[in-house]
């Protein structure tokens, strides 16, 4: 059986590969700058992960984008590759120019500009999205500050061996950064493909989420290295407990949003993760640029990605 | 347990290093007990050799330890500690071996009013370096509870400093000697030696509190 999928989909895919450069190297950044991880064995393991939490977990970030964007006006396959481009031209400006991606914001932002064109922007919607965004670093806070907690009173005076404390960082390491993985993946794919699906009907669900999960395991698999090696070098600063606490917390939050079918980001969850820690050790660990970063993401993505998508539906206004 | 074999592998050879460290340790103590009561001979010469034989045994156990390591046994931070503290463990067989060697060499005896300070150097070092195998032992079996060390902390750093003041005492001894400069440097030289190697033995309980304090949530 031969599945005819629209070339309208290849913006999304360029914007999956993007993703899969950049967010998904907060999964196993920490635990390959420390060597714990080799990089070649940190890509599979996340390529592998991303794809299961995308197909397993997916389709609800998928129904719920999809509805918001056919009920935006993006309704036919040249505008939702219009949307898509918007969002992939604005993550590979930012990531020219050095500024902190957000996909999720990107797409929301595409589509409101594109909505702006048809008539049919829908802020209250918009809203929602922007409060689950907000709660994002918040949430995390508050989710390591718990678990750094608990791992300094119930586990740390348990752990006297030198070998057995190497040992629960490793297997730490290993099993936050897969479940960090498949959180994103089941999480992040809706960014990347769920603007065809639905009653647009160019991909059903099945086929959104994993062309969605290949697509960011893709830019896992071909271009990660530079960035996990920026994140992991922040991460390397914390000990090794706080670094193993940043990534779970990370997965944890960005798991939670997946339940709800909402798209956030993983970096924002992290640097939320390491503020609790911060807390907790009574130090001051929060980070001026990562706060800029965060607000950017918040304000500066989305309207960025609104106005290139609004210069696209106004082309294609002229044209019809 | 077979799930920590490489581990257990690791700290049973550091165990073994430090033990053929100290016995290295203790040749070098002897040697100087017959060089101060014997003068020198034929049996400081075999004792050089022995001290010399001791030394290469600890440094084969350490080349045994890194060829673990290769193995890919603990984590790579953990990696670069034991490396570190065994290289610093094996620099103290290295001291003992080379003063020896150099007693031996420049035919080197001590005058009668250094004598005692010789002695105490040498037994304090090495009653440090027995505080400093409690303190292996203990922190790479338990290195929770920190506080429970303290104790052997506290008798390393206060032996270093003792010896200190044994050293700067037994220098400003001998330059108040009647004897040639050349004379006077070659013999500081040596003392100061022995004094440093309980330098040494502080640099390791200085890196072993840092991993205490680092795998500290």
């Amino acid at each position: 059986m031969i599945i005819m999928i629209s070339p309208s989909i290849i913006s999304g895919a360029v914007l999956g590969w993007a993703l899969g450069s950049n967010g998904a190297a907060n999964c196993f950044a920490a635990a390959v700058s420390t060597r714990i991880i080799k990089y070649r064995t940190a890509i599979i393991f996340t390529a592998i992960f991303v794809v299961l939490g995308a197909c397993l977990e997916g389709g609800k970030g998928v129904q719920k984008i999809s509805d918001y964007s056919y009920n935006s006006g993006i309704n036919t396959p040249i505008k939702a590759f219009l949307v898509m481009l918007a969002a992939a031209i604005t993550i590979t400006l930012m990531t020219i120019m050095h500024l902190p991606v957000s996909t999720s914001q990107a797409v929301i932002g595409a589509i409101i500009g594109g909505a702006l064109i048809e008539g049919k922007a829908d802020f209250s919607e918009v809203v929602k999205f922007f409060y689950a965004w907000f709660i994002t670093p918040f949430g995390a806070i508050i989710i390591s500050f718990i678990l750094y907690k608990s791992f300094e009173l119930f586990i740390e005076k348990r752990i006297k061996d030198y070998i057995v404390y190497d040992k629960i960082i490793k297997v730490g390491y290993y099993v936050s950064g897969m479940f960090s993985a498949y959180s994103l993946g089941g999480n992040n794919v809706a960014n990347v493909t769920s603007i065809y699906a639905g009653k647009i009907n160019l991909l059903t669900t099945n086929q959104a989420v994993f062309i969605g999960g290949l697509t960011i395991a893709l830019g896992v698999l071909t271009y990660s290295r530079g960035v996990m090696k920026t994140v992991g070098e922040n991460l390397v600063a914390l000990s090794p407990v706080s670094g193993l606490i940043s990534v779970l917390t990370g997965g944890i939050v960005v798991y939670i949003y997946t339940q709800i079918g909402i798209p956030v980001s993983a970096s924002h969850a992290i640097v939320g993760a390491v503020i609790g820690i911060g807390l907790v050790k009574g130090i001051n660990t929060i980070r001026m640029e990562a706060i800029r970063n965060i607000l950017f993401g918040w304000f500066g993505t989305p309207t960025i990605a609104g106005m290139i998508s609004l210069f696209f539906f106004s082309l294609l206004c002229l044209n019809s | 347990m077979p799930f920590f074999k490489k581990e257990r592998e690791v700290l049973e050879l550091m165990n073994q290093h430090i033990e053929a460290v100290m016995y290295c340790n203790q040749l070098f103590v002897e040697s100087l007990e017959i060089l101060n009561e014997k003068g020198l001979g034929f049996e400081i010469e075999r004792m050089a050799k022995e001290v010399g034989k001791a030394e290469s045994k600890a440094d084969d156990i350490r080349h045994e330890i890194i060829q673990s390591l290769l193995k890919g046994a603990l984590l790579p931070e953990s990696r670069r500690e034991i490396l570190n503290i065994i290289k610093k463990i094996d620099d103290i067989a290295n001291k003992c071996e080379e003063i020896i060697k150099q007693i031996s060499l420049q035919n080197i005896e001590f005058f009668e009013e250094l004598k005692p300070s010789i002695k105490k150097i040498s037994l304090k070092t090495k009653l440090q370096l027995q505080y400093l195998q409690e303190l292996i032992n203990k922190i790479f079996t338990n290195f929770y509870h920190g506080e429970e060390y303290h104790n052997e902390l506290l008798e390393i750093s206060k032996l270093e400093s003792e010896i200190d003041e044994i050293e700067y005492n037994a220098i400003h001894t001998l330059f108040n000697m009647d004897i040639e400069l050349a004379k006077k440097n070659q013999i500081k030289a040596i003392i100061s030696d022995i004094a440093n190697i309980s330098d040494i033995g502080e640099d390791i309980s200085d890196m072993l509190e840092m991993i205490m304090v680092l795998r500290k949530v």
